[in-house]
C-alpha cells in the first residue's frame, strides 16, 4: 500500500510540476528559516558545553531590585568578588568556585619587545573548572604559582615568535614579572571566553586573581556593589539550577545587612554556563525593557512563525490543487478507500513533499552557512555534527510539518463525496470557516513578521543615522592614560592643538565595550565618552 | 439479490427541492441483466448510484441480499463495496497517473490482497480482456475503447457479486461499444448481476429485462411512449 501511495504521490508531482515546485519553495524557505534558527540556538546552546562539568557549573549573576518595585531589576552575570570569599563556607553544595575578570590593554614586555594584552586575572580554580588544551605546560602548576601566567598559542607566538615560550619571563604593566607556566590551544567556540564573536572574557594571557590591581580591596567590599568580573561555580552532584538558588537567596538573606537592603535589595542568581554567551544579548534587547523574553526563545518563535506561514500556504496550495484531483478521489472511494485511506495518502504526499522541501533548505543553509558564519560568527549547520540526534530532529521536524501542513489537505480529500465528484469533478470537500481560518492565520503571521522586520529596519537605519560613524567621524580611543602619569587637562590642550581632533573626553571605560556589561556602556555613552 | 422499496431521493439546493427518486420499488435477482433506460434527468444515475452505495437515500429500504443496508454507516457501506460491487463508467474514470495494471489492481489493493495474489489476479483480467501487453501502460495511451476494456478489468478484478455500468457505450464507436457489450455478455454467463444505464435501445435490448424511468419514478412503458400518449391526451 505504502509504494502504491509514494507512486501516486510522485505521479501527483508530475502532473502537477509547477504547483509541487511552488509548494517546496515555500516549505524550504520556511523549514530553512526554522533550521536557521534552531541552528543558531543550538550553537549558542552548544557554548562550553565540552568541559568536564559543564553541567554543575554556573556563573553567579548579580542584581539589584529598587524597593518597592514589583519585579526583579536587570540581572548582570558580573558580580561582587566579596561572593567568593564568603559562599564556599556558607554553602555546602559549592565545590569549587573562581572569579575571572579581564584588563583590556594590559602593556606587557619581553625584553624590548612591547605589546598590549588583554589580561585575564583568575582564581586557581579556574583551570580546574575549565578543560583547556594546553599545548605546552599543565593547569597544575599554574594553580599553584603566584607568578604564574597562561598565554595562549597566538600571544606566545607574538611574543616568543618560534621559540618555546614555557619557563619564559614576561614582564606584565611594569609592575611584576610573570613566568609562562602554561601555553593554551584556541579555547573551542562557541563559549564565553577566546576570540570568538560571542566571547564576553576575551583574553591574551591569564595571571592569578591576587596580582590584579586592588585585588584585596575588591575582596574587602562590604557594600556588594562593585562588580569584579564573573564569578563562577561548581556545585555539588546532585544540585539543581533551582535549588542552588534558593540556596543563594539564603545565603544574601544571612550575609547582607537589612539596612543595607532597605533602598535597593541585592539579589543573586545562579546562570547555566551555556546562557553566559547571550545573557548580554538577552539584557540589551529585553530584560532593561522589562520583558520576560530572551533571544533564543525570541529566535525560535520568529522561525516557527516564518514555518507556521509556510505550512499555512501549503495548506492552501495543495487544497486548491485537490479540486483537480476531486474526480481521482471519488474514483478511489468508489473502488474501496475509506476516508482514512485517502487521508493517509494526502498525510503521505504532504511528507514526500515536505522531506524534498527539508533538503532544499539544508541545500541552502549549507550555501550560505560561510556567509553567515563570517558576518554572524555563528555556525548555523553546527547541530549537523551531532549525527544521530541531527538525524533525529530533522526527521521530528519534517514529520511534523507534514502531518500538520498536510492535514487541512488531508481532510479536505477525505471529504469528497464520490457521487458528486464522478458526476461533475467538484464535490464539497472542507468546511468554509476552516479555509478562511487558515488564510486569517496566514495573513497576521506573515503581516506579524512583515511589521517585525520594518520595525527592525527602520530602527537599525534610525541608528545608522544618529549614532557616530566609524568612517566620517571616527573615535579614537588611547588607552593606558593612567600609565602616562600627565595631568588629564595637560592633555587635552596638547590634544585640542591637533586640528584633526574635535573634541577630547575622558571616560573610566571605553564606549561599545562588549565585554563588559550594557549598563556600563550605557553609561559611559551618556558620560559623553567620545563626540 | 437486489430490493428497493419506496426509495426516494431529494436533492436540495437553497429553497428548491428536487425530487430525483420518487417513490422506487424494484426487485433485482441473482444473475439477471437489466437495463435501465430514461431521459436524461429521470433518475437513473442516481439510482445507479444508490445501488452502488456511494449516495444515500432520502427515504426508503435499499435491502441487498436481504439485508437493509440504506441506514449502513459509511465504513460499512464501504466495506460492501469494496467486496461485492464492481463499476463501470462512460467516462472510463480510471487514474491517469497509474499504470493499466495499477488501476485494474486499486479494487484489491483496497480489499487488503496480497501482492503476489493481486499481481495473479490482474494478470487474469487482462488477459479476459486481452489488454496483457499494455500492462504497463498510461490509460492516456490506450483508445478509448482499450480504456473502456480496462475499466471493466477493474470492475470484475474482485469477482462482484454486482456490476454496475454507467452508459458503458456512450463514449464508444459502434465497433468498441460492441466490444464492451460482448464482454458485460461473458461476465453475466459466468454469473454476474448486471445492471446497465444506458441511453442506447440496441445495447438495452441486449439486456434480460428493461425498467424505464421518467421522472424519478419507474413507469410500466418507455418514457417516449408515455411522453407521446400524454401529449395526445
Amino acid at each position: 500500500m505504502i509504494r502504491h501511495y509514494l507512486a501516486s504521490a510522485f505521479a501527483n508531482i508530475v502532473r502537477t510540476p509547477f504547483t509541487t515546485a511552488a509548494n517546496i519553495l515555500t516549505l524550504a524557505l520556511g523549514l530553512a528559516c526554522f533550521l536557521a534558527a534552531y541552528g543558531i540556538a543550538t550553537y549558542w546552546r552548544s557554548a562550553d558545553s565540552y568541559h568536564s562539568a559543564a553541567e554543575r557549573t554556573f556563573v553567579i549573576g548579580q542584581g539589584y531590585k529598587e524597593a518597592g518595585a514589583e519585579t526583579a531589576g536587570i540581572l548582570n552575570t558580573g558580580a561582587s568578588a566579596t561572593i567568593a570569599r564568603y559562599l564556599p563556607g556558607d554553602v555546602p553544595e559549592v565545590e569549587r568556585i573562581a572569579r575571572a575578570t579581564s584588563s583590556p590593554g594590559t602593556t606587557v614586555a619581553v625584553g624590548e619587545n612591547k605589546a598590549r594584552l588583554d589580561a585575564g586575572y583568575v582564581d586557581p580554580a579556574f583551570f580546574e573548572m575549565f578543560d583547556f588544551q594546553f599545548v605546552a605546560g599543565e593547569a597544575a602548576r599554574v594553580t599553584t604559582d603566584a607568578n604564574s601566567i597562561v598565554l595562549t598559542q597566538a600571544t606566545a607566538a607574538r611574543l616568543f615568535g618560534d621559540k618555546p615560550a614555557l619557563g619564559q619571563s614576561v614582564r606584565i604593566g611594569n609592575a611584576w614579572d610573570g613566568v609562562v607556566t602554561g601555553v593554551i590551544a584556541p579555547v573551542r567556540q562557541p563559549s564565553f571566553m577566546g576570540d570568538g564573536p560571542n566571547a564576553t572574557f576575551a583574553f591574551d594571557m591569564l595571571a592569578p586573581w591576587q596580582r590584579l590591581d586592588g585585588a584585596a580591596n575588591r575582596e574587602s567590599d562590604t557594600a556588594w556593589r562593585a562588580m569584579s568580573g564573573y564569578t563562577f561555580v561548581v556545585v555539588r552532584p546532585g544540585v539543581t539550577l533551582s535549588s542552588f538558588n534558593a540556596r543563594l537567596g539564603s545565603f544574601i538573606d544571612a550575609r547582607v545587612p537589612p539596612e543595607q537592603r532597605e533602598r535597593v535589595d541585592l539579589f543573586l542568581r545562579a546562570v547555566p554556563l551555556n546562557e553566559l554567551t547571550t545573557q548580554g544579548l538577552d539584557n540589551l534587547l529585553f530584560t532593561q525593557s522589562g520583558t520576560d523574553l530572551s533571544t533564543i526563545s525570541v529566535l525560535i518563535t520568529l522561525g516557527a512563525l516564518t514555518l507556521l506561514v509556510a505550512c499555512v500556504n501549503y495548506a492552501n496550495l495543495a487544497t486548491a490543487q485537490a479540486v483537480g484531483r476531486t474526480k481521482e478521489i471519488g474514483m478511489r472511494r468508489v473502488l474501496g478507500a475509506g476516508r482514512g485511506r485517502i487521508m493517509m495518502q494526502s498525510w503521505l504526499e504532504a511528507l514526500m513533499l515536505t522531506a524534498l522541501a527539508a533538503c532544499v533548505a539544508l541545500v541552502a543553509l549549507t550555501a550560505a552557512a560561510t556567509a553567515i558564519e563570517s558576518s554572524t560568527g555563528v555556525q548555523v549547520l553546527y547541530f549537523l555534527a551531532d549525527g544521530v540526534h541531527s538525524l533525529a530532529v530533522i526527521g521530528g521536524l519534517v514529520a511534523a510539518v507534514g502531518l500538520f501542513a498536510g492535514a487541512y489537505p488531508a481532510l479536505a480529500l477525505s471529504r469528497v463525496r464520490p457521487a458528486e465528484a464522478l458526476a461533475s469533478g467538484r464535490s464539497r470537500t472542507a468546511p468554509r470557516f476552516v479555509a478562511r481560518t487558515l488564510v486569517g492565520i496566514q495573513f497576521m503571521s506573515a503581516s506579524f513578521l512583515l511589521i517585525v522586520l520594518t520595525v527592525a529596519q527602520l530602527q537599525k537605519a534610525e541608528l545608522e543615522r544618529t549614532a557616530i560613524g566609524s568612517l566620517e567621524d571616527p573615535v579614537v580611543i588611547l588607552n593606558g592614560y593612567g600609565a602616562l602619569d600627565v595631568p588629564f587637562e595637560t592633555l587635552r590642550a596638547r590634544l585640542e592643538a591637533d586640528p584633526h581632533i574635535k573634541s577630547i573626553a575622558i571616560s573610566e571605560r571605553p564606549p561599545f565595550d562588549t565585554s563588559r556589561n550594557v549598563g556600563i556602556f550605557a553609561h559611559s555613552a551618556e558620560a559623553g565618552a567620545t563626540v | 439479490m437486489l430490493k428497493l422499496t419506496d426509495l426516494r431521493k431529494v436533492y436540495r439546493a437553497g429553497e428548491i427541492e428536487t425530487n430525483a427518486l420518487d417513490g422506487v420499488n424494484l426487485t433485482i435477482g441473482k444473475g439477471e441483466f437489466v437495463a435501465v433506460m430514461g431521459p436524461s434527468g429521470c433518475g437513473k444515475s442516481t439510482l445507479l448510484n444508490i445501488l452502488g452505495m456511494i449516495d444515500k437515500p432520502t427515504s426508503g429500504k435499499y435491502e441487498l441480499d436481504g439485508i437493509e443496508i440504506s441506514k449502513f454507516p459509511e465504513g460499512k457501506l464501504v466495506h460492501l463495496r469494496k467486496q461485492h460491487l464492481g463499476f463501470v463508467f462512460q467516462s472510463f474514470n480510471l487514474i491517469d497517473g497509474l499504470s493499466v495494471r495499477d488501476n485494474v489492481a486499486l479494487p484489491l489493493l483496497y480489499c487488503g490482497v496480497s501482492s503476489p495474489e493481486r499481481r495473479e489476479r490482474v494478470r487474469e483480467v487482462l488477459e479476459l480482456v486481452g489488454l496483457n501487453a499494455r500492462a504497463k501502460h498510461k490509460p492516456a495511451q490506450l483508445s478509448g475503447g482499450q480504456q473502456q476494456r480496462v475499466a471493466i478489468a477493474r470492475a470484475v478484478v474482485n469477482d462482484p457479486k454486482l456490476i454496475l455500468a454507467d452508459e458503458p457505450t456512450g463514449n464508444l464507436d459502434t465497433k468498441y461499444g460492441r466490444e464492451v457489450m460482448d464482454m458485460l455478455h461473458v461476465l453475466h454467463q459466468h454469473g454476474a448481476t448486471i445492471v446497465m444505464v444506458t441511453h442506447s435501445h440496441h445495447d438495452a435490448r441486449e439486456a434480460g429485462r428493461i425498467i424505464h424511468m421518467l421522472d424519478g419514478k419507474v413507469v410500466s412503458k418507455p418514457a417516449e411512449e408515455l411522453m407521446e400518449e400524454a401529449a395526445l391526451a
